[in-house]
Protein backbone atom coordinates (compact mmCIF):
# COMPACT_ATOMS: atom_id res chain seq x y z
CA UNK A 1 0.00 0.00 0.00
CA UNK A 2 2.90 2.57 0.39
CA UNK A 3 4.86 1.44 -2.19
CA UNK A 4 1.44 1.97 -4.08
CA UNK A 5 1.27 5.47 -2.72
CA UNK A 6 5.02 6.62 -3.28
CA UNK A 7 4.77 5.41 -7.05
CA UNK A 8 1.25 7.30 -7.49
CA UNK A 9 3.35 10.21 -6.04
CA UNK A 10 5.97 9.83 -8.41
CA UNK A 11 3.70 9.59 -11.09
CA UNK A 12 1.59 12.61 -10.21
CA UNK A 13 5.12 14.37 -9.94
CA UNK A 14 6.04 13.09 -13.69
CA UNK A 15 2.80 14.06 -14.70
CA UNK A 16 3.25 17.63 -13.86
CA UNK A 17 6.82 18.07 -15.10
CA UNK A 18 5.48 16.60 -18.23
CA UNK A 19 2.45 19.03 -18.06
CA UNK A 20 4.53 22.24 -17.05
CA UNK A 21 6.79 21.29 -20.52
CA UNK A 22 3.89 21.23 -22.44
CA UNK A 23 2.33 24.40 -21.74
CA UNK A 24 5.90 25.76 -22.26
CA UNK A 25 5.82 24.00 -25.71
CA UNK A 26 2.48 25.08 -26.19
CA UNK A 27 3.39 29.14 -24.80
CA UNK A 28 6.49 28.74 -27.26
CA UNK A 29 4.64 27.80 -30.37
CA UNK A 30 1.80 30.15 -29.82
CA UNK A 31 4.22 33.36 -29.23
CA UNK A 32 6.35 32.33 -32.04
CA UNK A 33 2.67 32.70 -34.25
CA UNK A 34 2.69 36.05 -33.18
CA UNK A 35 6.09 36.93 -33.30
CA UNK A 36 6.42 36.08 -37.14
CA UNK A 37 3.17 37.57 -37.53
CA UNK A 38 3.87 41.28 -36.00
CA UNK A 39 7.46 41.13 -36.08
CA UNK A 40 7.56 43.69 -39.07
CA UNK A 41 5.11 45.35 -37.78
CA UNK A 42 5.28 48.91 -38.41
CA UNK A 43 3.43 50.33 -35.36
CA UNK A 44 4.07 54.46 -34.30
CA UNK A 45 2.91 54.23 -30.65
CA UNK A 46 0.97 58.04 -30.11
CA UNK A 47 2.49 60.67 -27.93
CA UNK A 48 -0.32 60.14 -25.15
CA UNK A 49 0.99 56.42 -25.00
CA UNK A 50 4.80 57.60 -24.84
CA UNK A 51 3.80 59.90 -21.87
CA UNK A 52 1.79 57.11 -19.95
CA UNK A 53 4.98 54.68 -20.41
CA UNK A 54 7.08 56.96 -18.78
CA UNK A 55 4.97 57.57 -16.17
CA UNK A 56 4.80 53.50 -15.75
CA UNK A 57 8.84 53.28 -15.92
CA UNK A 58 9.04 56.39 -13.30
CA UNK A 59 6.81 54.84 -10.75
CA UNK A 60 8.99 51.84 -11.06
CA UNK A 61 11.89 53.55 -9.78
CA UNK A 62 10.16 56.81 -7.70
CA UNK A 63 9.03 57.04 -4.16
CA UNK A 64 5.77 58.49 -5.28
CA UNK A 65 5.07 55.82 -8.06
CA UNK A 66 3.82 52.19 -6.62
CA UNK A 67 7.43 51.77 -5.06
CA UNK A 68 6.90 54.56 -3.17
CA UNK A 69 3.58 53.64 -1.96
CA UNK A 70 4.90 50.86 -0.82
CA UNK A 71 7.63 52.05 1.10
CA UNK A 72 5.08 54.82 2.70
CA UNK A 73 2.87 52.16 3.73
CA UNK A 74 5.85 49.94 4.98
CA UNK A 75 6.93 52.96 7.14
CA UNK A 76 3.60 53.58 8.57
CA UNK A 77 3.51 49.64 9.43
CA UNK A 78 6.90 49.33 10.57
CA UNK A 79 6.15 52.00 13.14
CA UNK A 80 3.05 50.60 14.26
CA UNK A 81 4.83 47.77 14.93
CA UNK A 82 7.81 49.44 16.67
CA UNK A 83 4.80 50.64 19.08
CA UNK A 84 4.31 47.24 19.77
CA UNK A 85 7.36 46.17 20.34
CA UNK A 86 8.46 49.07 22.89
CA UNK A 87 5.03 49.54 24.95
CA UNK A 88 4.38 45.94 25.10
CA UNK A 89 3.45 45.91 28.49
CA UNK A 90 -0.22 47.28 28.73
CA UNK A 91 -2.35 45.92 25.72
CA UNK A 92 -5.15 48.46 25.58
CA UNK A 93 -2.34 51.32 25.66
CA UNK A 94 -0.42 49.76 23.09
CA UNK A 95 -3.76 49.41 21.09
CA UNK A 96 -4.30 52.70 21.65
CA UNK A 97 -1.60 53.96 20.63
CA UNK A 98 -1.20 51.96 17.14
CA UNK A 99 -4.61 52.48 16.36
CA UNK A 100 -4.70 56.17 17.21
CA UNK A 101 -1.28 56.18 15.42
CA UNK A 102 -2.53 54.25 12.40
CA UNK A 103 -5.44 57.02 11.90
CA UNK A 104 -3.51 59.96 12.38
CA UNK A 105 -0.73 59.02 9.43
CA UNK A 106 -3.40 57.52 6.76
CA UNK A 107 -6.77 58.89 8.16
CA UNK A 108 -8.19 55.08 7.80
CA UNK A 109 -9.37 53.22 10.43
CA UNK A 110 -7.63 50.10 11.49
CA UNK A 111 -8.64 46.66 13.46
CA UNK A 112 -6.11 45.25 16.18
CA UNK A 113 -7.31 42.60 18.82
CA UNK A 114 -4.97 41.84 21.05
CA UNK A 115 -4.42 38.68 23.70
CA UNK A 116 -1.85 37.29 25.64
CA UNK A 117 -1.32 33.46 26.49
CA UNK A 118 -0.93 30.47 24.19
CA UNK A 119 -0.68 30.85 20.87
CA UNK A 120 -4.48 30.40 19.09
CA UNK A 121 -4.95 30.09 15.53
CA UNK A 122 -7.46 32.58 14.50
CA UNK A 123 -10.91 32.25 13.51
CA UNK A 124 -11.40 31.61 9.98
CA UNK A 125 -7.52 30.07 9.87
CA UNK A 126 -6.73 26.90 9.10
CA UNK A 127 -2.97 27.05 10.49
CA UNK A 128 -0.47 29.58 11.29
CA UNK A 129 3.51 29.74 11.21
CA UNK A 130 5.11 29.79 14.64
CA UNK A 131 8.81 29.92 15.70
CA UNK A 132 10.15 26.33 15.71
CA UNK A 133 13.84 27.79 17.08
CA UNK A 134 13.39 30.04 20.15
CA UNK A 135 16.36 31.78 21.41
CA UNK A 136 17.39 30.71 24.86
CA UNK A 137 15.88 33.39 26.76
CA UNK A 138 13.08 34.15 24.86
CA UNK A 139 9.15 33.27 25.73
CA UNK A 140 6.07 33.49 24.02
CA UNK A 141 4.54 36.61 24.68
CA UNK A 142 1.68 37.87 23.04
CA UNK A 143 -0.39 37.88 19.78
CA UNK A 144 -2.33 40.48 18.21
CA UNK A 145 -4.75 40.09 15.14
CA UNK A 146 -4.26 43.12 12.94
CA UNK A 147 -7.41 43.58 10.20
CA UNK A 148 -8.75 40.45 9.12
CA UNK A 149 -5.69 38.63 7.41
CA UNK A 150 -2.41 39.85 9.29
CA UNK A 151 -1.58 37.96 12.63
CA UNK A 152 1.30 38.73 14.59
CA UNK A 153 3.15 36.84 17.69
CA UNK A 154 5.51 37.81 20.25
CA UNK A 155 8.45 36.63 21.88
CA UNK A 156 9.57 38.40 24.54
CA UNK A 157 13.51 37.96 27.11
CA UNK A 158 12.24 40.73 29.46
CA UNK A 159 14.39 42.88 27.31
CA UNK A 160 13.40 43.05 23.99
CA UNK A 161 10.99 41.03 21.77
CA UNK A 162 11.16 38.95 18.77
CA UNK A 163 8.04 39.98 16.37
CA UNK A 164 6.63 37.81 13.61
CA UNK A 165 4.07 39.27 11.62
CA UNK A 166 2.36 36.86 8.93
CA UNK A 167 -0.22 38.21 6.31
CA UNK A 168 -2.38 36.20 3.96
CA UNK A 169 -2.79 38.75 1.46
CA UNK A 170 1.31 39.41 0.40
CA UNK A 171 1.12 43.04 1.79
CA UNK A 172 3.69 43.20 4.28
CA UNK A 173 6.49 45.98 4.04
CA UNK A 174 9.39 47.19 5.88
CA UNK A 175 10.18 50.53 7.34
CA UNK A 176 13.24 51.22 4.99
CA UNK A 177 13.97 55.48 5.97
CA UNK A 178 17.66 55.37 6.72
CA UNK A 179 18.11 51.86 6.66
CA UNK A 180 20.64 49.24 5.06
CA UNK A 181 18.67 46.76 2.87
CA UNK A 182 20.43 43.50 1.36
CA UNK A 183 18.55 40.37 -0.04
CA UNK A 184 19.35 37.25 1.18
CA UNK A 185 17.81 33.97 1.02
CA UNK A 186 15.60 32.24 3.74
CA UNK A 187 14.90 28.76 3.06
CA UNK A 188 15.72 29.14 -0.84
CA UNK A 189 13.12 31.99 -0.85
CA UNK A 190 14.19 35.94 -1.96
CA UNK A 191 14.11 38.17 1.55
CA UNK A 192 15.05 41.95 2.02
CA UNK A 193 16.87 42.10 5.59
CA UNK A 194 16.67 45.72 6.72
CA UNK A 195 19.31 46.60 9.47
CA UNK A 196 18.62 49.99 11.45
CA UNK A 197 20.17 51.05 14.10
CA UNK A 198 20.06 47.38 16.60
CA UNK A 199 16.66 46.88 15.11
CA UNK A 200 16.70 43.75 11.99
CA UNK A 201 13.86 43.37 10.01
CA UNK A 202 13.09 40.60 7.96
CA UNK A 203 10.75 40.46 4.70
CA UNK A 204 9.83 37.51 2.71
CA UNK A 205 7.24 35.60 1.06
CA UNK A 206 6.67 31.62 1.00
CA UNK A 207 3.56 29.60 0.41
CA UNK A 208 1.38 32.04 -0.27
CA UNK A 209 1.90 34.09 3.02
CA UNK A 210 4.17 37.13 3.95
CA UNK A 211 6.63 37.32 6.50
CA UNK A 212 8.14 40.04 8.58
CA UNK A 213 9.99 39.31 11.26
CA UNK A 214 11.98 41.77 13.47
CA UNK A 215 13.81 41.48 16.53
CA UNK A 216 17.19 43.13 17.70
CA UNK A 217 19.55 39.70 18.04
CA UNK A 218 21.71 39.71 15.35
CA UNK A 219 21.16 38.37 11.76
CA UNK A 220 22.74 35.11 11.75
CA UNK A 221 20.03 34.47 14.58
CA UNK A 222 17.59 36.00 13.20
CA UNK A 223 17.89 34.19 9.88
CA UNK A 224 18.26 30.87 11.67
CA UNK A 225 14.60 31.50 13.17
CA UNK A 226 13.02 32.83 10.06
CA UNK A 227 14.36 29.06 8.56
CA UNK A 228 12.85 27.56 11.61
CA UNK A 229 9.48 28.36 11.12
CA UNK A 230 6.85 25.94 11.75
CA UNK A 231 2.88 25.43 11.25
CA UNK A 232 0.65 25.25 13.88
CA UNK A 233 -2.42 23.99 13.22
CA UNK A 234 -6.12 24.48 15.20
CA UNK B 1 15.88 56.87 1.69
CA UNK B 2 18.92 55.00 1.13
CA UNK B 3 21.41 54.01 -1.27
CA UNK B 4 20.51 50.86 -1.74
CA UNK B 5 16.83 51.63 -2.21
CA UNK B 6 17.65 53.98 -5.09
CA UNK B 7 19.85 51.27 -6.40
CA UNK B 8 16.96 49.35 -6.47
CA UNK B 9 14.48 51.35 -7.64
CA UNK B 10 16.91 52.89 -10.73
CA UNK B 11 17.53 49.15 -11.76
CA UNK B 12 14.02 48.42 -11.42
CA UNK B 13 13.06 50.97 -14.11
CA UNK B 14 16.18 50.42 -16.40
CA UNK B 15 14.71 46.75 -16.50
CA UNK B 16 11.03 47.48 -17.42
CA UNK B 17 12.48 50.17 -20.03
CA UNK B 18 14.47 47.55 -21.37
CA UNK B 19 11.96 44.89 -21.67
CA UNK B 20 9.49 47.53 -23.13
CA UNK B 21 12.50 48.53 -25.96
CA UNK B 22 12.73 44.94 -26.84
CA UNK B 23 8.68 43.63 -27.07
CA UNK B 24 6.63 47.02 -27.48
CA UNK B 25 6.45 46.74 -31.46
CA UNK B 26 5.16 43.56 -31.43
CA UNK B 27 3.00 43.79 -28.32
CA UNK B 28 1.12 47.13 -30.05
CA UNK B 29 0.83 45.65 -32.94
CA UNK B 30 -0.69 41.97 -31.76
CA UNK B 31 -3.00 44.06 -29.00
CA UNK B 32 -3.97 46.47 -32.17
CA UNK B 33 -4.97 43.51 -34.47
CA UNK B 34 -6.92 41.58 -32.13
CA UNK B 35 -8.89 44.64 -30.66
CA UNK B 36 -9.42 46.80 -33.73
CA UNK B 37 -8.27 50.37 -32.05
CA UNK B 38 -4.81 51.74 -30.94
CA UNK B 39 -6.03 53.73 -27.88
CA UNK B 40 -7.38 49.93 -26.23
CA UNK B 41 -4.18 48.22 -27.65
CA UNK B 42 -2.02 51.24 -26.10
CA UNK B 43 -4.06 50.97 -22.76
CA UNK B 44 -3.49 47.31 -22.85
CA UNK B 45 0.36 47.38 -23.26
CA UNK B 46 0.26 49.99 -20.67
CA UNK B 47 -1.46 47.69 -18.15
CA UNK B 48 1.03 45.00 -19.24
CA UNK B 49 3.95 47.05 -18.03
CA UNK B 50 2.23 48.13 -14.75
CA UNK B 51 1.44 44.43 -14.16
CA UNK B 52 5.22 43.61 -14.97
CA UNK B 53 6.88 46.09 -12.37
CA UNK B 54 5.05 44.09 -9.55
CA UNK B 55 6.77 41.03 -11.03
CA UNK B 56 10.03 42.14 -12.12
CA UNK B 57 11.71 38.78 -10.56
CA UNK B 58 10.08 36.72 -13.28
CA UNK B 59 12.32 38.03 -15.87
CA UNK B 60 15.65 36.75 -16.42
CA UNK B 61 17.20 38.81 -19.19
CA UNK B 62 15.27 42.40 -20.85
CA UNK B 63 15.55 40.99 -24.52
CA UNK B 64 15.56 36.87 -23.98
CA UNK B 65 12.92 35.16 -26.10
CA UNK B 66 10.84 34.27 -22.42
CA UNK B 67 10.28 37.32 -21.57
CA UNK B 68 8.85 37.94 -24.65
CA UNK B 69 6.77 35.10 -24.44
CA UNK B 70 6.36 35.75 -21.07
CA UNK B 71 5.18 39.44 -21.92
CA UNK B 72 2.69 38.22 -24.62
CA UNK B 73 1.47 36.03 -21.96
CA UNK B 74 0.55 39.30 -20.22
CA UNK B 75 -1.36 41.01 -23.25
CA UNK B 76 -3.11 38.04 -24.03
CA UNK B 77 -4.99 38.01 -20.62
CA UNK B 78 -5.44 41.53 -20.74
CA UNK B 79 -7.50 40.77 -23.74
CA UNK B 80 -8.93 37.93 -22.48
CA UNK B 81 -9.90 39.91 -19.10
CA UNK B 82 -11.24 43.07 -20.16
CA UNK B 83 -12.70 42.36 -23.66
CA UNK B 84 -12.88 38.37 -24.21
CA UNK B 85 -14.21 37.38 -21.09
CA UNK B 86 -17.84 38.46 -21.18
CA UNK B 87 -19.15 37.67 -24.46
CA UNK B 88 -16.94 34.52 -25.12
CA UNK B 89 -15.68 32.63 -21.95
CA UNK B 90 -18.52 29.84 -21.65
CA UNK B 91 -19.74 29.99 -17.99
CA UNK B 92 -19.29 27.47 -15.51
CA UNK B 93 -21.45 26.13 -12.67
CA UNK B 94 -19.93 25.16 -9.59
CA UNK B 95 -22.50 23.82 -7.76
CA UNK B 96 -22.66 20.51 -9.29
CA UNK B 97 -19.07 20.13 -8.87
CA UNK B 98 -17.91 17.23 -6.96
CA UNK B 99 -14.04 16.65 -6.62
CA UNK B 100 -14.51 13.17 -4.53
CA UNK B 101 -16.71 11.92 -6.91
CA UNK B 102 -14.24 12.81 -10.26
CA UNK B 103 -11.62 10.87 -11.38
CA UNK B 104 -7.65 12.43 -10.32
CA UNK B 105 -6.69 15.34 -11.93
CA UNK B 106 -3.87 14.19 -12.76
CA UNK B 107 -2.94 12.63 -15.95
CA UNK B 108 -0.20 10.56 -14.88
CA UNK B 109 -1.45 7.40 -16.49
CA UNK B 110 -1.72 8.64 -20.13
CA UNK B 111 1.61 10.60 -20.29
CA UNK B 112 4.09 7.83 -20.68
CA UNK B 113 4.27 8.02 -24.45
CA UNK B 114 5.19 10.60 -26.77
CA UNK B 115 2.46 9.94 -29.01
CA UNK B 116 0.42 11.11 -25.85
CA UNK B 117 2.57 13.69 -24.86
CA UNK B 118 1.76 15.19 -28.54
CA UNK B 119 -2.16 14.65 -27.62
CA UNK B 120 -1.42 16.93 -24.47
CA UNK B 121 0.00 19.32 -26.38
CA UNK B 122 -3.15 19.24 -28.93
CA UNK B 123 -5.09 18.72 -25.71
CA UNK B 124 -4.23 22.08 -24.60
CA UNK B 125 -4.79 23.76 -27.79
CA UNK B 126 -8.74 22.49 -27.88
CA UNK B 127 -9.07 24.41 -23.98
CA UNK B 128 -10.93 27.41 -24.06
CA UNK B 129 -9.67 30.33 -23.18
CA UNK B 130 -11.26 30.49 -19.53
CA UNK B 131 -9.40 27.05 -18.59
CA UNK B 132 -6.18 27.49 -20.49
CA UNK B 133 -5.28 30.68 -19.14
CA UNK B 134 -5.17 29.88 -15.51
CA UNK B 135 -2.99 26.77 -16.72
CA UNK B 136 -0.31 29.37 -18.87
CA UNK B 137 -0.51 31.75 -15.66
CA UNK B 138 0.09 29.24 -13.34
CA UNK B 139 2.68 26.70 -15.38
CA UNK B 140 4.14 29.19 -17.40
CA UNK B 141 3.91 32.64 -15.64
CA UNK B 142 4.79 30.84 -12.48
CA UNK B 143 1.82 32.86 -10.65
CA UNK B 144 0.57 31.90 -7.55
CA UNK B 145 -3.65 31.43 -7.20
CA UNK B 146 -3.93 34.20 -5.47
CA UNK B 147 -2.09 36.27 -8.08
CA UNK B 148 -3.93 34.64 -10.95
CA UNK B 149 -6.88 35.35 -9.40
CA UNK B 150 -5.83 39.11 -9.07
CA UNK B 151 -4.82 39.28 -12.54
CA UNK B 152 -8.22 37.39 -14.01
CA UNK B 153 -10.72 38.74 -11.61
CA UNK B 154 -11.58 35.64 -10.13
CA UNK B 155 -11.23 34.02 -6.69
CA UNK B 156 -8.39 32.13 -5.84
CA UNK B 157 -10.87 29.01 -5.45
CA UNK B 158 -12.49 29.58 -8.89
CA UNK B 159 -9.08 29.55 -10.41
CA UNK B 160 -8.33 25.99 -8.44
CA UNK B 161 -11.41 24.88 -10.01
CA UNK B 162 -10.49 26.01 -13.54
CA UNK B 163 -6.77 24.42 -13.61
CA UNK B 164 -8.91 21.36 -11.83
CA UNK B 165 -10.92 20.90 -14.38
CA UNK B 166 -8.44 21.77 -17.38
CA UNK B 167 -6.85 18.98 -16.29
CA UNK B 168 -10.05 16.75 -16.43
CA UNK B 169 -10.58 17.87 -19.91
CA UNK B 170 -6.76 17.26 -20.93
CA UNK B 171 -7.57 13.77 -19.63
CA UNK B 172 -10.95 13.22 -21.33
CA UNK B 173 -9.19 14.98 -24.10
CA UNK B 174 -6.20 12.05 -24.78
CA UNK B 175 -8.95 9.19 -23.08
CA UNK B 176 -11.25 9.65 -26.65
CA UNK B 177 -8.05 10.09 -28.61
CA UNK B 178 -6.79 6.85 -27.19
CA UNK B 179 -9.65 4.79 -27.23
CA UNK B 180 -10.58 6.57 -31.37
CA UNK B 181 -6.83 5.15 -32.25
CA UNK B 182 -7.76 1.85 -30.08
CA UNK B 183 -10.72 1.11 -32.55
CA UNK B 184 -9.17 2.20 -35.72
CA UNK B 185 -6.07 -0.16 -35.40
CA UNK B 186 -8.38 -3.33 -34.61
Amino acid sequence: MQEENKNRSIDEEVSEVLLSRAIEEYVEEDCAEIIEKYKDADFVPSKRHEREMKKIFRSAGKKDGALGKRLKKAAILAVALALCGAAALQVDAVRKSVVNFYYEVTGQSMDINMSSGEIQVPEGWDYIYVLGYVPEGYEFYSTEFVGKNDYCIRYYNGDEFIVLRQSRENKLSFDVEEANIQKISVGGNQAFLVCKEKRISLWWNNAGYSFYMMDEINIEETVKIAEKLVKKYK
Amino acid sequence: MSAFVEKMADSDRELLEEVYRYTYKILLAYAKDMLKDQGLAEDTVQEAFIRLSGNLDKIDSPDSKRTLNYMIVIVKNIIYTNFIKENRVEKFSYEDYDTENDPPSTVEDLLVEKEQYGMLKEALRSLSDGLRQPLVLHYFSRLKLEQIADVMKITPTNVGVRIYRAKKELKDYITKKEAAGNAGRK
